[in-house]
């Protein structure tokens, strides 16, 4: 884990405290962000980039990360891919994912936006698209997704088994099961990763 | 008036739904939004799982609150732990405004905080006019880019409704009991609820 990842983190905890007492009070941010960079999401993320960029095999193109959250999945993905010209975009519904995210990840060639990702019309322009929130997704929007996107761009998707939570809507038992509902024309990689009490899925393909 | 309860899951099974009916008389107006119409008595009208966004458990009750939901007017919401006490004055109660149960065996400062802590009120009956159009503004604002947000911020409904700054009622005191918190009064309640407790159906019988 990367020290000064952590330090930005810890700021913006102190930044969503003293926002508390004078502005939004929305203190389950210190929350979600600590969760955001915790070591389950670190492994996690850092297991797609690794495995994704040995399956690319190129050092140039544009991906789309889906539910990027805080930025953690672009910032893994930047590491792989130190280059400028691999162009990385990291989109959330949510709009304090974008405003946070530059904050904690400004200095990596990143760029954040706020949308939901059933109101991207075209991702044409996309070599590979990267969503590690799918258990918080419409199965059918993940499979709108792999519909709207070029032929030949690479879909890197990640679920788990974690079903007691609320906000997970689309949790999988298996990746194998996880793998065959995504009905990719090609698939390349399909593994589980044992976390501590739970499994996360990834599904690797076109 | 509309009576309706809502069942997703497996936690409660529809003898709990068949009990409220069948201690209310079998009203016409009852209805149960449920995932799972299975053994429902057939006098209850089933409002049948309205689709995306997928919620689960409780967090369908705010579906309620959706303008395309299929009723109107005065509408009274009860959970299946809800034991009825006096089905009589159900129908009485007032459906004009939002109103919430005010769990005032709550007390100290911990309830006043700020952010997403416990609240002062809870949902184990709610009664509001379907036809309002401030009631559909809170399903409206369940579902803007914050809502996966809010199911991971908040525990459940009531803490939404509260921390989200919803205006809203509460029933007079003596309308409810809290089994858990005041098992024993010297009142005649509507209803008792067992929130907080494990229940099986003989323990409301």
């Amino acid at each position: 884990m990367n020290s000064k990842i952590l330090y930005k983190a810890l700021k913006l905890v102190e930044e969503v405290y003293d926002e508390s007492m004078y502005g939004v009070d929305d203190l389950y941010r210190i929350k979600d962000i600590v969760h955001s960079v915790d070591k389950n999401h670190w492994e996690s993320k850092k297991w797609l980039a690794d495995k994704l960029f040995k399956l690319y095999g190129h050092d140039a193109g544009k991906f789309y990360i889906a539910g990027g959250w805080y930025g953690m999945m672009a910032y893994q993905l930047r590491q792989a891919w130190p280059e400028p010209q691999m162009n990385i975009i990291s989109a959330d519904c949510d709009p304090m994912c974008e405003e946070y995210a530059w904050k904690l990840f400004d200095d990596y060639d990143i760029s954040f936006k706020t949308i939901d990702v059933n109101d991207e019309q075209d991702f044409s322009e996309y070599s590979g698209i990267i969503n590690t929130s799918c258990e918080h997704m419409e199965q059918e929007d993940l499979i709108s997704i792999i519909e709207k996107k070029p032929k030949h761009a690479w879909v890197a998707f990640q679920t788990n088994n974690y079903i007691d939570l609320n906000s997970h809507i689309n949790c999988w038992p298996t990746a194998q099961l996880f793998a065959k509902s995504l009905g990719l024309k090609y698939t390349a990689y399909v593994d589980t990763l044992e976390l501590k009490g739970f499994n996360r899925f990834m599904v690797i393909g076109k | 008036m509309n009576i309706i309860c809502v069942k997703f899951g497996p936690k409660y099974g529809a003898e709990f739904v068949n009990k409220i009916y069948k201690d209310l008389n079998q009203p016409t107006d009852f209805y149960c939004y449920t995932d799972d119409a299975a053994d429902l008595h057939k006098g209850v009208n089933i409002i049948p799982d309205m689709g995306r966004p997928t919620l689960k458990k409780w967090w369908n009750k705010l579906r309620l609150f959706d303008k395309n939901f299929p009723l109107s007017g005065g509408t009274l919401f009860l959970d299946l732990d809800v034991q009825v006490q006096d089905p009589k004055r159900i129908f009485q109660i007032p459906t004009e405004n939002l109103t919430f149960i005010n769990c005032h065996w709550k007390q100290g400062k911990l309830y006043n905080r700020l952010s997403n802590y416990d609240v002062k009120m809870n949902s184990s009956m709610i009664a509001w006019n379907a036809n309002d159009p401030e009631i559909h503004k809170i399903w409206d604002h369940f579902n803007t880019g914050l809502r996966d947000y809010y199911l991971r911020k908040y525990v459940g409904i009531d803490r939404f409704i509260v921390h989200e700054d919803i205006e809203y009622d509460t029933f007079p005191n003596t309308w409810i009991q809290s089994k858990k918190h005041h098992p024993d009064i010297n009142y005649k309640p509507i209803v008792t609820t067992f929130e907080e407790l494990e229940i099986e159906l003989k323990d409301i019988i």
